[in-house]
Order: structure tokens, then sequence, then C-alpha cells
């Protein structure tokens, strides 16, 4: 049976989501229509207000609604460390880890010279920017452990090079509390390459 | 039955996300040339694959199907992890980036393959590797079927090595005499061809120049779009 043009459009729509796919969309339209007016109201608003008024900081590059975001308003936060992260979410994994106090900035992708990402297309030239005001003393690349994240960190510690900033990519390897017998061999590599002397 | 393909050798040239869990992949392979794969679940968490399909690493592969694109259903390790980094890792994407561009899909070129296994433990290694990028680019003209003339010039005599040429992808190398204005054309050596012919680019002025003729042949192949892995460094790279 096919459903009618409204449905059909609002499923399709749905299904712009990640891991939202044909049956998660039907479920999704039922459940709004049929269970929940009101908080299809609610989405339809917090959806308009978003896409109206959240942009990027213009430190970090961090989603918020305000010019600069609260990480970066926060005078309690260290401005001479900055914290390189490829998204969003990588700021708030790392804000979750409880470990770091600084300042971020989000790149928003990685250097791809296959899929034709480019340095302009990840900020760049507003990092060059913040390294040249010559506050900043440590920058941690915490881009993601696949060759894009690793050509990406050589990029920027090769940018911050002139700058004398100190500059640290964070640790890869075995994860913490696992087994060596269930470490993928990959990773397993990884980590005794980078092996380190205990003290 | 879907045809199946056991423990093939294989290096990933890129990868790319594919809905929540999983990974495409091209893969170099030494007796189907460049296939597409998907890795089903590669992404979770727990996947055993996770780390293994990156580029770069001998791979051991094995997969179905009857498409174009195939379904990987294992991999393991082959040999050791190479550490590539900075401008080696830079050179390490340009050599996967021509693969991808230029290869046809499903042509076996097994000694090729071999050839970037080589050239990738050189470029992680040894000092010397822009030498081994050189016979790369040159091996790789040689198997898309358009290998340089490099011993004889364009009239079929034979190249003197005191002489100066000037070079042209498609039709190789023409005398240069005082007759001859060399607007925006390659000058070489006669020295320099016959030592890219010999694979002996040890000298870096016979590097220097054999880089421009090889590039500016890659260049035809390549079309308008330029090679994207030189944007990875910051500084230009010398190589």
């Amino acid at each position: 049976m096919s459903l009618s043009p409204l449905l059909q459009n609002l499923m399709q729509g749905l299904r712009c989501l990640p891991g939202v796919g044909p049956k998660s969309a039907q479920r999704m339209t039922f459940h709004l229509l049929q269970h929940d007016r009101l908080g299809a109201k609610r989405l339809i608003e917090a959806l308009t207000q978003a896409l109206e008024h959240v942009g990027y900081c213009q430190y970090c590059r961090m989603l918020c609604e305000e010019t600069v975001c609260h990480i970066c308003s926060n005078v309690k936060r260290d401005k001479a460390k900055i914290c390189i992260v490829e998204s969003p979410a990588d700021v708030m994994a790392i804000e979750a880890s409880q470990q770091y106090r600084g300042q971020y900035f989000v790149l928003m992708g990685h250097l791809s010279p296959l899929d034709g990402i480019g340095p302009e297309d990840i900020g760049m030239e507003l990092l060059g920017k913040r390294f040249a005001q010559g506050d900043i003393a440590e920058i941690i690349l915490a881009t993601n452990p696949t060759v894009e994240g690793d050509a990406t960190a050589y990029y920027i510690a090769d940018m911050a090079k002139p700058y004398k900033i100190q500059t640290t990519r964070i640790a890869h390897g075995v994860p913490m509390g696992g087994e060596l017998e269930h470490v993928d061999s990959g990773t397993l590599a990884q980590a005794l390459v980078g092996r380190r002397e205990l003290e | 039955m879907k045809p199946r393909v056991e423990l093939e050798p294989a290096y990933v040239l890129h990868t790319r996300h594919y809905r929540e869990t999983s990974l495409l992949l091209d893969c170099f392979t030494r007796d189907h040339g460049k296939i597409s794969l998907i890795a089903k679940g590669a992404r979770r968490l727990k996947s055993p694959q996770k780390g293994l399909l990156r580029p770069f690493l001998p791979l051991l592969i094995s997969y179905v199907g009857r498409s174009e694109l195939k379904t990987l259903t294992s991999c393991e390790l082959s040999g050791s992890l190479l550490n590539l980094s900075g401008e080696r890792l830079a050179c390490a994407f340009y050599i996967n980036e021509l693969l991808s561009r230029l290869l046809h899909p499903h042509m076996a070129f097994p000694e090729m393959f071999l050839f970037y296994g080589e050239v990738l433990s050189i470029t992680a290694t040894e000092d010397n590797y822009t030498q081994a990028l050189r016979l790369f680019e040159k091996n790789l003209l040689q198997v898309l079927g358009y290998e340089l003339m490099l011993q004889q010039d364009k009239h079929g005599e034979p190249i003197q090595k005191d002489k100066e040429y000037l070079f042209f992808p498609e039709q190789g190398a023409i005398e240069m005499t005082s007759a001859i204005i060399a607007n925006g054309s390659i000058i070489v050596s006669g020295e320099t061809l016959l030592a890219l012919a010999n694979d002996n680019l040890k000298e870096a002025k016979h590097n220097f120049q054999a880089k421009i003729i090889l590039q500016a042949a890659l260049r035809r192949l390549l079309g308008h779009k330029p090679i994207q892995s030189k944007f990875l460094l910051h500084t230009p790279m010398e190589v």
C-alpha cells in the first residue's frame, strides 16, 4: 500500500538523519502523527531556531549561537593550550574525559586529497591567524588515528613550527581494560611502534 | 555460489564512510587490480578490521560478490606496519592518488603491485626515496601504455649523452639546435634521458629533470584536476 504524498514527504525528510532508513522513518512519522503532535511542534520550533541562530564560534569553529562559544569565553580555561579535533563530537568526547582544561579548535573534517578536501576546507586560515597572535604555548593534535588524521596532524605541526609552539599528538594503541588477544593486529602493531620507556 | 576470492594480497588505496558502521574501500590487489569493496560493520566499536582497513598496510583480503562492489569477508595483516610521517606520508598519499585516478578497475598488474609495496617501504625507510617515486611514475606510465621514449629521439636516432633535448611526452625527444625556440618546452640533457632509461637517478640533477618529464607525462593522463596530495604539505615539497 502506498502512503499519501505528505506522509511520504515527511519520511523522505527524516531519512536525511544518520542511521535512519525507510523502516525507522516510517516509525518516526507514525509516532509523531499518532501519539505526539505536540512533540512534533516542539521539534519544528527547535529545528527552526537552531538553523537560524547556530553558527560557528569565531575562535574555535565549534557550533554555537553566540559569536564566541562558552569554552572560548570561559576565563577559567587555559588560553595557551589548544586541542585540535576533527568534529564537535570529538570536543564532547574530550570534555567527558575531564582531563583537559584548555581551549579547542574544530576542523570540521580532515585533509583528504582523494576526496578533494584541502587546507582551506578545514579552517587552516583561521588557525594560522590564531598561531600568529602569539598567545598559544601548546597545541594538542587530537585528530583521528587514520592516515588522513595523521596527515592533517603533520600539516598543522608544520604550520606551528615557525611560531615555536610546543606540539603534541595524542597517543594511540591498546584500549584500557582490554585484553591483548582481542585487540586487532593493526592497532596492536601501532601500539608496538609507539611504545614508550617505563619510568 | 557467489564467486569467492580468498587471501588475496592487497593494499587499501582509499576508504570512505558508508552508512553508520560500514566502509567503502578502493583496494589495489595483486591478481585483480583495483577493486571496490564494502566492509560491513568495519566501523563498529569491536570490529576486528578496524585498525587494519587503512592505506599503506600490506593485507590479505577475502571477498565475495558478482557485482562491481564486492563484499569483504575477512582481512589480515601480511607484513609490518610502515612508519610514514610528514613528507613521506604525503608522498605515499601521492602514490595512492596516482593509482586511484589512473588505474582502470579489474586490470591486474602483479609486477606493479610488488613494486608498489617496495616503493612504499622505501618511502618509509630510506633517505633517497624520491628516486623510487620517479621510477614508480615511470613504471606506471609504462603499464598504462604510455611508455616514454628515452633511448631514441623522435626520429629514431639514439640519444647522445652530451646533447640537450626538448622533450614532449607524446612525441619524445627532439635534439635542441639553435633554430628551435624552446618556448615553454621541457629542456633535458641526453644524460638525464639515459639515466631515467637505466633506472638510475642517484644524481640530484637527473632526478630533478626526470621529475619534470614524468610529471608532464602524467599530467596529460590526469586531466585538468591537479594532484591533490601536494596540498598535504604546508611547506611546499621539494620532491
